[in-house]
């Protein structure tokens, strides 16, 4: 496999090599040949190639020493002595066992990486068939996402959530921000099922609910600039003219994006300019998922990864009370720590094994890629 | 006592007729006042000191304190017609926490919207945040001074000092009734922390008195003196002074609701709020066109917009840098002239004591169009200025806003605007709110 990915190494090495020139360059001439910004860009790149190029060199440097430890053992020299032929042989061994953890390595770390990652995401989660009870665990849900939010030390901001007053929630949309948190959560995307006996059910009869989660990396105003008339900002209307005579407590804003034709609703807030202002953080990164999906789609070929590519109305996961198991169907994982998983606390079990089987995939994808 | 279930349906449907007829709109409602009343009994809960918190779990069913407190809100609200934000005692108004007392006006969220929007025209303003920025460091330059007529709640200067620059300026609300000035004043307290080391101050005066002008302007000085911003000496002109002890923006939200339309009113605001908020004689119309002119010797001499571009001593408008003056008077004529003449009788017969303009009127049927010296660009098409509506927050026709009124709607568009033409602002710009109707007349010398 080393040697099929060959060229793209060797280009990955004098891409590097070219970009150390560059920042060398700057820090001898005079001075503003690179923005601060453009430096700390190529600065990043370098780390990220050198990662990949570093052990690149030092695969290259052990199979040269393989060769020589080959032309050792063919020699009869070697022959001769028994113990140099023991030494050589083991030599050999250990080198070989090197190489191939170091590709191993060498190609987790070529894994193309999604650089929203490393940023802050959206959680949107609905309640959806089961009535009630379906409100319930969605309220379930957001608990376990806001424990282990908690534990991860995350900021986590409501923006929106429609409820009963009693504990059932419809939707909620929150804003997490923090280290890589779309890098931890983009695999709790899709329908999450719940099996149990409801408190109102009096026959003791197991019921089962669902519910959606979303899961968005959340954009940043540079990232997606909305124009303002691509937008129609639509609020409650009085009859009258407005203004003195109207005392509303209505503050709904609709936001519609008119190329697109999404439509952003919130209405939590007293006041319909912070109301406004969340719908607008909505907005931006339903556009950002929409122009990610395009981009996905266009090189959907092989290279699709199974796990977090999903689709939202994939069935990704069942909670089972009456056994006290967590099953994911991605990975056909069970963990038989029901309150754990919702109190947060497993929940890193499932997306370090979702992150294997992903990268598991894009290895896969790129072998095929290659070959 | 009743499941708390069945109490929430109750009184969720006990809202809706207050709700405009709207279920998820009393859910909304219903949900703010469990807050409330959560909040208020956690509060009694904790003054008695008993240590038994009740858990914050939303599952956990209502108190009897709290069952108690929801049945009184939601009878108040329904049967009194209580205004949610009496009841809860708050409004949200910008990034501030609005204190609301009956009956002083409840901010409203066209107000929100439009304040707002004039804090980050006033901040993305180059020439504006230059002076601001000097201001901060000079001691001698007296602040941005901002004035706002009929301050009521107090929500206008202190939104705006929450949204500019540290330090940067001052601001005064006026207001006729004491329980409205109380109440400012007690927000003023309650938002310090939020207003950035801007001054705010409120005043009990009433505009329809003949000092007011030299009352408003005695602010200024008093605060200097008071406050030690100012080093003292030579800043005890006032009145009369050049440049000094002057406002650099006049903002108004009067009373503008005809008495006719009084008995068309919902009752929480016919019922609750103070009628001399709300109402005002000639159709709602009749504060305009005084504190049009008030404004005008209010403010600075020279106009914001040229004062920190040129020396010039004259009263000359200059927009940037490479326009060219033009004669003030001028100008005047030719808006005073597109007027509907049925609008001008009714201004001269609400503004008598303001004559001095009133002889242009004999010449401008000469003014015609080519005598119209305006320079380049924008100032050509001065014809659709009032017709030239905007919804963003760029102020390419008005500069700087030097008078901003909020209005009630599309209907008083015409008169407002030409009692500011009137008055002597040059610029006048139609500010709609989100619901698309006229909410502001914004003018500039």
């Amino acid at each position: 496999m080393l040697n099929k990915m060959k060229p793209k190494l060797q280009s990955m090495k004098d891409l590097h090599d070219k970009i150390l020139k560059e920042i060398n360059g700057t820090s001898t001439s005079s001075a503003d040949d690179l923005s601060p910004t453009k430096f700390a860009e190529l600065t990043k790149q370098l780390h990220d190639l050198s990662l990949i190029t570093d052990k690149y060199s030092e695969i290259e440097s052990q199979i040269r020493d393989l060769f020589s430890l080959q032309q050792m053992l063919d020699d009869p020299l070697t022959n001769e002595d028994k113990d140099l032929l023991e030494m050589t042989q083991d030599e050999i061994k250990t080198t070989t066992e090197a190489i191939i953890d170091g590709e191993n390595e060498l190609l987790l770390a070529m894994v193309p990486k999604d650089l929203a990652d490393e940023g802050n995401a959206l959680l949107e989660i609905r309640a959806g068939t089961g009535g009630d009870e379906a409100g319930l665990f969605a309220a379930d849900i957001l608990r376990m996402y806001e424990r282990f939010a908690e534990r991860q030390r995350w900021r986590w901001e409501e923006i929106s959530k429609t409820h009963d007053g009693l504990g059932a929630i419809k939707d909620a949309t929150i804003a997490i921000t923090g280290n890589n948190v779309f890098g931890h959560l983009k695999y709790e995307s899709g329908v999450h099922r719940v099996q149990r006996v409801p408190a109102t059910e009096t026959q003791g009869r197991i019921h089962t609910s669902t519910i959606t989660v979303a899961i968005m990396p959340q954009p940043t105003e540079v990232q997606v600039q909305i124009a303002d008339a691509d937008v129609r900002v639509d609020v409650f209307r009085a009859s009258g003219a407005g203004g003195q005579k109207v005392n509303t407590t209505d503050s709904a804003i609709r936001l519609t994006h008119l190329p697109t034709g999404i439509v952003v609703a919130i209405q939590d807030e007293r006041s319909n300019q912070k109301n406004r202002a969340k719908a607008f953080t909505i907005l931006r990164a339903k556009l950002y998922e929409r122009e990610r999906e395009k981009l996905a789609l266009e090189r959907r070929d092989s290279r699709r990864a199974q796990v977090g590519g999903g689709s939202r109305s994939e069935k990704i996961r069942t909670y089972n009370f009456p056994q006290n198991r967590v099953t994911d169907h991605r990975i056909n994982k069970t963990l038989h720590e029901l309150e754990s998983v919702l109190d947060g606390a497993a929940l890193p079990e499932f997306i370090q094994a979702l992150r294997v089987e992903e990268q598991t995939d894009l290895l896969m994808a790129m072998n095929d890629e290659i070959s | 006592m009743r499941p708390t279930t069945e109490l929430v349906r109750i009184w969720t449907e006990a809202l809706v007729p207050v709700c405009n007829n709207s279920k998820s709109h009393a859910s909304q409602e219903l949900k703010w006042l469990l807050q409330h009343a959560k909040h208020q009994s956690r509060a009694s809960l904790a003054a008695r000191s008993d240590g038994a918190a009740p858990g914050g779990g939303v599952r956990r069913g209502l108190s009897e304190k709290e069952v108690e407190l929801m049945q009184g809100y939601v009878d108040e609200r329904v049967r009194t017609r209580k205004p949610l934000q009496y009841i809860l005692g708050t409004q949200p108004f910008m990034d501030l926490e609005i204190l609301t007392r009956p009956p002083t006006l409840i901010p409203r969220w066209e107000t929100e919207e439009w304040t707002a929007r004039l804090a980050t025209a006033l901040k993305s303003n180059p020439l504006i945040f230059r002076q601001l920025h000097q201001n901060t460091s000079s001691t001698t330059t007296p602040r941005f001074n901002i004035l706002d007529i009929c301050s009521g709640s107090g929500c206008i200067p202190l939104g705006l000092a929450s949204a500019f620059p540290p330090g940067s300026s001052r601001l005064f609300g006026a207001d006729i009734h004491p329980k409205a000035v109380q109440l400012a004043r007690d927000n003023t307290a309650h938002n310090q922390a939020l207003l950035n080391q801007n001054l705010v101050s409120f005043h009990q005066a009433d505009l329809l008195a003949p000092n007011a002008v030299e009352n408003f302007l005695s602010w200024l000085d008093a605060d200097r003196d008071s406050s030690g911003i100012v080093n003292g000496g030579t800043n005890s002109v006032s009145g009369t002074g050049k440049g000094q002890g002057r406002y650099h923006l006049i903002i108004s939200n009067p009373p503008y609701i005809a008495h006719s339309e009084y008995e068309t009113l919902e009752p929480e605001v016919a019922q609750w709020e103070d009628p001399k908020a709300l109402l005002a004689d000639q159709e709602g119309l009749v504060f305009y066109p005084r504190i049009a002119h008030m404004a005008m010797e209010l403010l600075h001499r020279q106009p914001a917009a040229s004062r920190s571009s040129s020396s010039s001593s004259s009263t000359t408008f200059s927009s940037s840098p490479t326009s060219t003056a033009v004669g003030e008077d001028q100008n005047n004529m030719h808006l005073i002239r597109e007027l509907d003449p049925r609008t001008l009788e009714r201004i001269d017969s609400l503004d008598r004591d303001e004559q001095q303009h009133n002889n242009h009127n004999s010449n401008s049927n000469h003014n015609s169009g080519n005598d119209r010296r305006t320079q380049e660009g924008e100032e050509t098409d001065d014809d659709d200025v009032e017709r030239t509506w905007r919804n963003g927050p760029e102020l390419d026709r008005v500069k700087i806003p030097e008078l901003v009124f909020e209005i009630g709607g599309d209907h008083q568009v015409d008169f407002v605007s030409a009692a500011v033409r009137q008055a002597g602002f040059r610029r006048v710009q139609v500010w709609k709110d989100l619901a698309d109707r006229a909410r502001c007349i914004v003018g500039a010398r």
